[in-house]
């Protein structure tokens, strides 16, 4: 039924003794069933998927970016299909901070899953008041930052392309809120390691990545570009070749969990981003094509753990990435040493080398 | 939540069949929740097949990675006896060529009904209903509602307004006319599911080109007369063009009548998540979703500037 070909390849039973694979994971401090969440942006607010996915079999729902005030969007059209993917142009419509705490919360919470809600603004500041009107609200799993969409004039990506003011934002927002604050990083820089270095500096918990891609198509027989504010943000599979070498760079390149998103369609594919660094993933456009695709994921990622020996995600983790392993291990060596000296040992250690 | 969430399975194609020499189609897929549930307006999301002969005889094989989406079609009649959903469209491009490949016995993913915004009912009044090109597709549905025929007993009230057609013994019409044309005759048998009201409503077909047994023009040239023969109490159905449906805003509003007007836009996930496809409205928030608010809106709260004749 899917026409894209799926699967992690045969399934194996595990070895006789071994028990069924472990899925939970913890990222940021955020402890999940399993490492499949939505993609911001991809699941409205939860509701409007009531019915066609069971919402407690996810690892984690990340809303539709909330600014402070309603945000109208941007004007028609705002979607085009491309090849093995979509072009959007949103602009981030949303209904706001209040709408979000009065109407979707409630009844997110009462869903039994995490909830992380994915923040926008205009500027700092407002990124800054979200996350302390934010701080300590029940059912509120984690912020994520959204510092990346191209499909808005002010914030967004004018802030994610540039470490400075993208340092400063977390930096405003960290002081303003004690939940895990997620990062959603570009793709659309020169070098994302040096933006993910700079807002895991600033007070990241975790990052996420990536947002879309700039495109744009043309139709052409009108001569003009098809979506009405011209370039939108290209999703979908056409990017996981994208996504996977910018989260297996950035893994590389930072301390903290990496969520790993872009063009994940089976278990098989979220397989490569655990394999390149990320610690859990996300699942976005697939979504649109078919509502099943998301605990379908969870079940193939499981398969995949059974057929290849795998108790725990984070077994997994990295494992395809040489240099996320070693800087992995020395981290690991460096959390040990920490621990002795807590123990009160008068042992000098080597630390981390960050 | 509510007992009428969408439904995402597998439909089994029954039957289908050409029209208009094969650039049009028409599909019945055994879908009985979708058919109990549907009502008027309502569409159902369709994953095209790759590759199963798409776009055969007509240029080249499938452009790679495409169809990518799911495809909205307007549900054309909705047995629920039977459990059957017809859908009728234009075989334009990868995705309708790939669906009108598709052969009985074989099945599809589909996801439905969706569209928080149905036709509302007539409530006793006369109605008149405005179709143009493959925008009649979901008129035969309406039309039978409108009739007081088979429809679904219960339905929900509609967002911006009223209840939706068949939601209560309100649904059905005083009297019933449907205007319908296509731009030219070759493309008549389009209308076919529309002629077969003949007798229990009155019909009258337009082309462009004058086919025989039309009247020659822009089908909105009828609506003026049906319009004051239907009376002040009447009220406009439509879909079409966007142009057409401009046109039908003007005359209702002359008329001083109600008017509703089915409308699309591309659209990705076809449940209000994406909000992808946003129509301008007259008001704040400036934007409603096709699929979520509609497809069908009163007349008077859409912006069609862009649309207004060609």
């Amino acid at each position: 039924m899917s026409h894209i070909a799926s699967g992690p390849g045969p399934d194996r039973a595990p070895p006789p003794g071994r028990r069924a694979p472990d899925l939970s994971v913890v990222v940021a401090g955020v402890r999940m069933k399993n490492p499949v969440m939505t993609a911001s942006g991809t699941f409205g607010y939860g509701r409007d998927y009531a019915g066609l996915v069971d919402l407690r079999g996810l690892g984690a729902v990340v809303v539709k970016g909330t600014s402070l005030e309603p945000w109208p969007g941007n004007p028609p059209p705002r979607t085009v299909e491309t090849p093995a993917g979509m072009l959007n142009s949103i602009g981030l419509e949303n209904p706001g901070l209040d709408h979000l705490l009065r109407e979707d919360l409630p009844w997110l919470r009462a869903q039994g899953v995490p909830v992380i809600i994915n923040v926008v603004g205009r500027t700092a500041a407002e990124y800054a008041e979200m996350a302390r009107r934010l701080d300590g609200v029940p059912g509120v799993a984690a912020l994520e930052a959204n510092i990346s969409c191209p499909n808005v004039e002010e914030g967004g990506l004018a802030f994610g392309a540039d470490p400075d003011e993208a340092a400063a934002l977390v930096e405003g927002m960290r002081q303003a809120t004690s939940l895990p604050l997620i990062v959603k990083l570009t793709p659309n820089v020169t070098d994302i390691a040096a933006v993910a270095r700079r807002v895991v500096e600033a007070g990241a918990d975790a990052l996420s990545l990536i947002n879309t891609l700039v495109g744009m198509a043309i139709d052409v027989e009108a001569r003009r570009p098809v979506l009405a504010r011209g370039t939108g943000g290209l999703s979908g599979p056409a990017i996981r070749p994208v996504a996977v070498a910018m989260v297996y760079r950035v893994a590389q390149a930072v301390e903290v969990p990496v969520i790993g998103m872009g063009g994940i369609w089976d278990g098989r594919d979220a397989v490569e981003f655990l394999l390149a660094g990320a610690s859990a993933v996300a699942v976005g456009t697939a979504t649109f094509v078919d509502p099943g695709r998301p605990l379908r994921i969870v079940e193939e990622i499981a398969a995949y753990m059974s057929g290849h020996g795998y108790e725990r995600v984070e077994d997994m983790v990295g494992l395809a990435n040489p240099g996320f392993a070693r800087r992995r291990a020395r981290r690991v060596g460096a959390e040990r040493a920490e621990r002795r000296k807590e123990r009160g040992s008068e042992e000098i250690e080597g630390g981390d080398d960050r | 939540m509510n007992g009428r969430e969408p439904w995402h399975g597998l439909g089994e194609v029954s039957e289908s069949e050409p029209v208009a020499a094969g650039r049009y189609r028409r599909l019945v897929l055994q879908a009985p929740t979708v058919a109990r549930l549907a009502l008027p307006g309502q569409f159902v999301h369709v994953l095209c097949p790759a590759g199963a002969g798409a776009g055969a005889g007509l240029r080249r094989a499938d452009p790679p990675g495409r169809p990518f989406l799911r495809r909205p079609f307007s549900i054309s009649e909705a047995d629920p006896a039977s459990g059957s959903v017809t859908l009728l469209f234009r075989v334009k491009g990868a995705g309708t060529a790939s669906l009108a490949a598709v052969r009985p016995g074989e099945v599809l993913d589909i996801v439905g009904p969706l569209g928080g915004g149905p036709f509302p009912g007539a409530g006793g009044r006369p109605a008149v209903v405005v179709g143009g090109g493959i925008g009649v597709a979901p008129l035969p549905f309406l039309v039978e509602t409108l009739l007081g025929g088979p429809g679904p007993a219960d339905g929900p009230a509609h967002a911006p307004g009223g209840s939706g057609a068949g939601s209560d013994a309100g649904a059905a019409a005083a009297s019933v006319r449907v205007l319908a044309g296509v731009a030219e005759g070759r493309d008549l048998d389009l209308l076919e599911p529309l002629q077969r009201f003949e007798g229990r409503a009155e019909v009258r077909l337009a082309t462009e080109d004058g086919a025989p047994g039309t009247v020659k023009g822009p089908v909105t040239a009828l609506l003026g007369e049906a319009l004051e023969r239907a009376g002040e109490e009447a009220v406009v159905y439509a879909c079409g063009p966007r142009a057409m449906l401009a046109a039908v805003r003007r005359l209702a509003v002359a008329a001083g009548v109600e008017a509703w007007l089915s409308v699309e836009e591309r659209m990705a996930c076809g449940v209000g998540a994406c909000r992808g496809c946003a129509v301008k409205v007259k008001g704040d928030p400036p934007y409603r979703l096709v699929c979520r608010d509609g497809p069908v809106f009163q007349a008077a709260v859409l912006d069609l500037e862009e649309g207004e004749e060609p």
